[in-house]
């Protein structure tokens, strides 16, 4: 059955892939990329890493794609647009959403892989895949290129906030 | 006395040197000439004290007093050894008693002859005279080949500097070039005639080298000696102006007299005699070189004096003159005679010099003139150098008893009992002319009537206290020093020729030598009445002809025009020499030059336009596109992994 | 019933291509970024794929570091691409040709 729920979600996310690739409108590329986002959670978690789907969808597709749309609609015009096959006028935020609707749909439907027998028993133990398991790694094993990620934030912080300041050159 | 200190005689004229040339800006006040006759004065003391300790040393086994030390381990590669030491025998000695002592009083005689001059040339002056006296004395006190030869082109250097003094006089520094150039091409011969030494015979070392000559394992061959003693000989017509080398020292007279009195008269010439000496043992075991030598000799003696005969400025005729005598240096070394050889050169410093200061003092008294048939009768007005001019005059002829006499005679008196008569009677002949010029010389200056402007005439003063010193001592010298080597025909011992005997010993006993007692003292008397004979017959004649003005060699020389002509104008060697060699030679040096011009500035050229080209292909990939960037990324990395994985 | 490795890795594999293919083709520079932010992604699955291959969950830290980095970079890359539209008046990625030659 996982097997079947991964096909589908693969499928889905190569269409948004090739969305991506053949959309003429930057706003029909960006919406594409979302539902290849949303098809990858998906896909991680057929792949049992729940955790990671939920980190996917809230930050990648809920927070950067965001971000990514604000600058195309910022800059959106007709000039703008560029060579692609999609014929103008399709609809594809709709499509999308259709296509994420049969993403949920997909995903409620099917069973998602347990956890073992012998995780559950042992409760200083997390699940595999699991927040828990990902919190206690994160903080001890990888605590140092967590404390390097909080730094690149930063930097990535100020870098924008000084970049994107109006110098009074048009 | 520890021998180490004599180091000093070298080295304190080198310190002089040094304080002149690069430290005379930082001490003001300080006489350049004060300096420099200061630096040598303590050699010529140190000299004298090292020449009684030598007088006073125990012969060693070959009868040699010597005093050897080695002050620096310089050199020492496999079996070449060259040491930094010092030799002092009774031959370096006495150069470097005749270097010292005539290298003071023309140091003395400098201040007052280059007084008007500016006291920064004055330092450049006298310090390259100080290098000059360091150099000759490393080249007459080093112990072996290659301390020699450094002396031998320190002097070359500085004979260099000092012609070109007045280096912004053209002639003057070609002059300069002349000389460096025409010895440069004799130290060629020098050289390889070393090399070749070291390699027959494994040791440069003066000692060990002599040694090693006498050993009969070594003998490389008759032909092979010759050839080494002729290279070396090239090297000697080099330095000491001897056919056909000798067309730099007329030429050298561009330069301040005391210059020319110094090094073109006393020293620098003398090397190449000094260098024939001290390789005696070597001369001696091979006839042909001494022939050679003795050849030489005679034919620069006669073939110089001819040219002077006819030349009019004062210092070109002494120039000539200095050719000659040392034409006679060369016979005696040739005939085998060493110590008569260093007794001309001993005597001929003290006449030779006083005369070219005696030049020097006339020109400075008439203001640059140099011309003698522009003078006359100076010696009204100059009488105190008219008289020492006649004494080095008498003495350059061989007039008995003055010094040019004895030593003269002795190298004929050699000639003959060597039994080489055909080389005697051009020696003899010489003589003659040299009487003749030389009478010319001072008649023409300072006899008959003057041919001179008044109003220069008036201007004429006798020369100050500085000049006048040396020239009397170096005329009192002139007329004593003959007392070195008076005969044992006259029943005295030859104090010069028993000094240096023990150095020669070796080469005397290769030619079986005759002892000058051997031969019966009434054929020398004999002999020297001849030479004493055509002195005077050269005397009477030229002043027959340049007696009464100038209308009778005026008249001759209308008469023999064209022999006038040939010898007035040296035989135009220096022409020949234009056009045989150094026109070519120039010839080959622009054709190389326009292919250096050409070939390798072609071939860097090649490379920066390589270089460019390539540039021009790789910017085709600088679009500043980035997709095509990206593109060829993608590609590079696509051909990679399949590389890889393949 | 599992997801065998393969199917994932083909997966990621067409994923990243069509990244690439995407950032080749088009001109538009947000375009081009969002292209590489699917690179990212595809990246991201591998790692996944084959962390749940060895029995480890390190693979979630690894893909939640480089969310973390796409993140960061995306901010400044987008900074950057509206400095360069204020500059330029355009988003055609071949006229930003300053640097030719």
């Amino acid at each position: 059955m996982v097997i079947i729920a991964f096909y589908i979600l693969a499928a889905l996310a190569l269409l948004g892939g090739v969305g991506l690739l053949l959309a003429r409108n930057p706003v029909a590329s960006a919406m594409s990329l979302v539902l290849t986002m949303l098809a990858l959670a998906g896909v991680y978690l057929t792949l049992g890493a729940e955790f990671l789907a939920a980190i996917q969808v809230l930050v990648y597709a809920g927070a950067i794609m965001v971000l990514f749309l604000y600058v195309v609609l910022l800059v959106n015009q007709e000039k703008f647009f560029d060579r692609g096959f999609m014929p103008a006028r399709l609809p594809v935020p709709f499509l999308v959403l259709i296509f994420t609707v049969i993403w949920a749909v997909v995903l409620s439907g099917v069973d998602l892989p347990a956890p073992s027998e012998a995780a559950v028993v042992a409760d200083e133990q997390a699940l595999p895949g699991s927040g828990t398991a990902a919190g206690l790694a994160l903080f001890t094993r990888y605590i140092f290129p967590f404390e390097a990620a909080s730094v690149i934030l930063l930097a990535a912080l100020i870098g924008a906030v000084v970049l994107s300041k109006k110098k009074g050159v048009k | 006395m520890n021998e180490y200190l004599y180091t000093l005689i070298p080295l304190v004229p080198l310190i002089g040197a040094a304080v002149n040339g690069l430290f005379w800006k930082r001490l003001h006040g300080v006489k350049p000439g004060l300096v420099a006759c200061a630096t040598v004065s303590v050699s010529f003391l140190l000299s004298v004290i090292a020449f009684f300790h030598l007088l006073g040393l125990e012969p060693d086994e070959h009868g040699v007093r010597a005093l050897q030390w080695t002050v620096y381990d310089w050199i020492e590669v496999g079996t070449f050894h060259a040491p930094f030491g010092f030799l002092l025998d009774p031959l370096s000695m006495t150069w470097v008693l005749i270097v010292t002592g005539v290298g003071l009083l023309i140091h003395i005689y400098s201040v007052g002859y280059m007084a008007h001059e500016e006291e920064y040339s004055r330092a450049r002056y006298f310090s390259y005279l100080n290098l000059f006296i360091f150099s000759m004395l490393m080249l007459v006190m080093g112990d072996n080949l290659l301390l020699l030869f450094l002396g031998w082109e320190g002097v070359g250097l500085c004979s260099y500097l000092l012609i070109s003094y007045f280096f912004d006089k053209e002639f003057c520094a070609a002059a300069g070039q002349k000389a460096f150039i025409v010895n440069r091409i004799g130290d060629v011969g020098f050289v390889l005639a070393t090399v070749w030494t070291f390699q027959a015979f494994g040791s440069i070392a003066f000692p060990e080298l002599f040694h090693n000559l006498e050993n009969p394992d070594l003998f490389p061959g008759t032909v092979a000696i010759t050839c080494i003693a002729l290279l070396f000989f090239t090297g000697a017509t080099g330095k000491s102006a001897q056919i056909p080398l000798y067309v730099w020292l007329p030429d050298a007279m561009a330069g301040p007299t005391p210059v020319s009195a110094l090094i073109h008269a006393a020293t620098m010439v003398t090397a190449g005699i000094y260098m024939v000496c001290r390789m005696s043992p070597l001369f001696a075991m091979s006839p042909v070189a001494l022939e050679v030598v003795a050849i030489v000799g005679c034919a620069t003696a006669l073939f110089a004096g001819i040219i002077g005969l006819l030349q009019r400025d004062i210092k070109k005729v002494l120039a000539y003159s200095t050719v000659s005598q040392l034409g006679y240096m060369f016979m005696a070394c040739g005939v085998g005679a060493f110590a008569a050889g260093a007794f001309h050169v001993t005597t001929h410093a003290f006449f030779k010099a006083l005369l070219f200061l005696g030049s020097g003092a006339v020109i400075h008294a008439l203001h640059g003139e140099q011309d003698i048939v522009k003078m006359g009768a100076l010696k009204k007005k100059l009488p105190g150098v008219f008289i020492v001019f006649a004494a080095g005059s008498l003495a350059l002829s061989g007039v008995i008893p003055f010094a040019g006499f004895f030593s003269k005679d002795e190298i004929l008196f050699s000639t003959f009992v060597n039994g080489d008569y055909i080389i005697w009677g051009f020696g003899v002949l010489a003589a003659g002319l040299t009487a003749f010029y030389t009478f010319r010389l001072v008649h023409l200056t300072f006899l008959g009537s003057s041919r001179m402007a008044p109003e220069k005439v008036a201007k004429i003063h006798p020369p100050p206290k500085s000049m006048s010193l040396p020239l009397w001592i170096l005329a009192g010298l002139s007329l004593v020093g003959g007392a070195l080597g008076i005969p044992a025909a006259f029943g005295v011992h030859n104090v010069m020729g028993d000094f240096l005997a023990p150095v020669f010993a070796s080469a005397h006993h290769q030619l079986g030598g005759h002892g000058h007692e051997a031969h019966s003292h009434s054929q020398e008397f004999l002999l020297m009445g001849i030479s004493l004979a055509v002195v005077f017959t050269g005397f009477i004649l030229a002043w027959r002809i340049y007696g009464r003005g100038m209308e009778r060699p005026a008249k001759l020389a209308r008469g023999y025009a064209a022999l006038h002509r040939i010898v007035a104008n040296k035989f135009y060697v220096d022409e020949a020499y234009a056009t045989l060699i150094i026109r070519p030679l120039k010839k080959a040096a622009n054709f190389f030059g326009r292919g250096d011009l050409i070939v390798i500035d072609g071939l860097v050229n090649f490379t920066g336009g390589t270089v460019n080209a390539l540039g021009i292909i790789v910017r085709i990939f600088h679009t500043g596109v980035v997709r095509s960037y990206a593109f060829w990324i993608v590609l590079g990395t696509v051909l990679a992994l399949w590389a890889m994985l393949t | 019933m599992d997801v065998p490795l393969n199917h994932c890795l083909v997966l990621s594999a067409l994923l990243f291509g069509l990244g690439v293919a995407c950032f080749l083709y088009r001109r538009n520079v947000i375009v081009m970024f969002m292209s590489v932010e699917l690179m990212l992604n595809a990246v991201n699955l591998t790692i996944v794929a084959f962390a749940r291959h060895h029995g480890l969950d390190d693979g979630t830290i690894y893909a939640l570091l480089i969310i973390t980095v796409a993140a960061a970079e995306a901010a400044v890359g987008l900074a950057i691409v509206i400095s360069i539209f204020r500059l330029k008046g355009t988003l055609n990625a071949d006229e930003f040709d300053h640097m030719k030659g």
